[in-house]
């Protein structure tokens, strides 16, 4: 098991806004961009970050044309828990719902960067193999169907309750602030799968995150440390 | 009409406690309760609306805006006839079946309910039968379906079949769906009355379905007559 206490979860204030979606580099009033502050101060005190991965060979994967070219593939869970979204709806509760949306923003962020950190792990582990590494990509985004859920949590087992997450039948992770993932390692060349970016998302049309042509999820821009490529703007 | 324009600029930047003052102020100067309404309340929260459309504002300014509506509509809301709430109507809401998803669902209902609405929110993880049953209880003018995941969206078609089995569909419960993997197309497909793309577009599609009833209503009387 992962674990990490709240203080090494960077929760990045434009990343929360570009969420929300505000325009990069557009100023925002003074009471949002307080109220802002209050939430992240109050999710520091809210986040439980956990994470797991575990490695698979990847001859031994029911044939996916997704792994076909990597040698292992390592499949990993991150959360924050669900206290900060038990928050949110008491704040919805309570007619606070713009400091709920707030809430709910900063803990989308805080969940990618708790998966950055697993990311990171998994890096760091296939490098001490030897091993290159892709991007992450996650079941439900792009090409790779949400219902690889069940493939994902097979492989993680019982770790995943262990962290504190289970798997719906309906796919869905809770807690809702829960992140799953592959990442494919190997020494030979191997293909991005998140390169399709928008153009391979069932939203692009419609998608209110596409003003400024980034991706909703980290996942897809991340470089192979597992930073976000999209923050060193 | 005097105080208008403050009014809806105090909806606009979200300043709840200037809203209600304003439209205290207006009522004990003696304007009209429907005109304050029409004239001063509705424009702020449409300037919203077209303000979030066009990228000018975003979520939590909304919901600060929705807020300040809210506070004037209920220093309003003693005052009005029946016939100034034009806009007023009940809706049965919640996320379907095997979705915990709730957020998308507590935008739309706070902003159903800012803007006057009787809301009943059903949660999350809503079965069919709940949804149709609910219906049945509370006569509303909408049910509202949301889903987050295209697993879970799939979960809506059987909700709508069991509204038309039970003869609920159709005036006056018209169906309302929405979530991220949710589009038009979809909407259509499964016989669903209205699709929004957020929360303000829901309110205000749903706002003009009720005034399109009304007058039509209004026009059968008169024939009738
Ligand atoms: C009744 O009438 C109506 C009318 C309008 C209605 C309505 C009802 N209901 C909603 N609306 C509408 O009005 C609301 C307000 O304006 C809106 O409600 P929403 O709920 O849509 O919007 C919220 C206010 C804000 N929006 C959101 O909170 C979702 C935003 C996006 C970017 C998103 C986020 C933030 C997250 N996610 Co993810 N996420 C995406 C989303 C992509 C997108 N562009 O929307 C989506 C939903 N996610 C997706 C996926 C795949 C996933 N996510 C996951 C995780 C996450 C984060 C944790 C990183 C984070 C938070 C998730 C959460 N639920 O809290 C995973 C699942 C999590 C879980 N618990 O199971 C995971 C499965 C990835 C993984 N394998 O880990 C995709 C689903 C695709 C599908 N096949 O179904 C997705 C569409 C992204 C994509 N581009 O493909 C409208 O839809």
């Amino acid at each position: 098991m992962l674990k990490w206490g709240p203080a090494d979860i960077a929760i990045n204030s434009d990343e929360v806004l570009r969420y929300l979606g505000y325009k990069p580099g557009k100023r925002i009033s003074s009471r949002v961009e307080r109220m802002l502050e209050r939430e992240i101060e109050a999710a520091y005190r809210l986040i439980v970050p956990r994470g797991y991965f575990c490695t698979v060979d990847a001859p031994a994967l029911p044939s996916i044309r997704l792994f076909q070219d990597a040698e292992k593939v390592a499949f990993g869970v991150a959360t924050i828990g669900s206290r900060l979204e038990r928050k949110v709806n008491a704040l919805f509760q309570q007619g606070e719902a713009a400091r709920g949306v707030l809430l709910d923003a900063v803990g989308s962020v805080a969940a990618e960067a708790v998966t950055d950190l697993v990311n990171r792990e998994v890096n760091r582990y296939a490098s001490g193999l030897g091993f290159k590494t892709t991007r992450r990509f996650s079941p439900g985004y792009g090409p790779w169907h949400v219902d690889g859920q069940h493939l994902v949590f097979q492989y993680l087992g019982k770790a995943a309750g262990r962290i504190g997450i289970t798997l719906t039948s309906s796919n869905l992770m809770i807690p809702l602030k829960s992140v799953s993932f592959a990442v494919k390692m190997g020494r030979g060349k191997m293909e991005e799968i998140n390169l399709g970016r928008c153009a391979s998302c069932s939203m692009a049309e419609r998608c209110p995150f596409r003003h400024d042509r980034r991706l909703c999820t980290k996942a897809a821009f991340s470089d192979s440390s597992g930073r976000n490529a999209a923050v060193r703007r | 009409m005097k105080y208008s324009w403050q009014i809806s600029s105090a909806i606009q930047a979200g300043e709840v406690d200037r809203s209600r003052e304003l439209v205290t102020r207006s009522l004990r100067e003696g304007l009209a309760p429907g005109e304050i309404l029409d004239k001063a309340l509705m424009p702020g929260m449409e300037a919203v609306g077209e303000k979030f459309g066009g990228g000018e504002m975003f979520l939590p300014e909304v919901m600060l805006s929705a807020s300040a509506f809210q506070a004037g509509l209920e220093a309003l809301r003693p005052w009005l006839k029946a016939d100034d709430a034009s806009f007023r109507g009940k809706i049965v809401l919640g996320t379907v079946a095997g979705d915990i998803h709730d957020l998308g669902k507590n935008l739309v209902a706070a902003m159903f309910t800012a803007n006057g609405f009787e809301v009943i929110d059903l949660g999350v993880n809503v079965p069919a039968e709940r949804f149709v049953a609910a219906v049945e209880e509370h006569r509303p003018d909408l049910l509202g379906l949301s889903a987050l995941l295209t697993t879970t969206m799939s979960r809506m078609p059987e909700v709508i079949r069991l509204l038309q089995k039970r003869g609920l569909h159709g005036d006056p419960c018209r169906v309302i769906i929405g979530g991220a993997p949710v589009n038009e197309e979809f909407a259509a497909s499964i016989g669903a009355d209205l699709y929004a793309e957020n929360a303000i577009e829901a309110v205000r599609m749903v706002r003009r379905l009720l005034l399109r009833r009304k007058r039509g209503e209004a026009v059968a009387k008169v024939g009738a007559g």
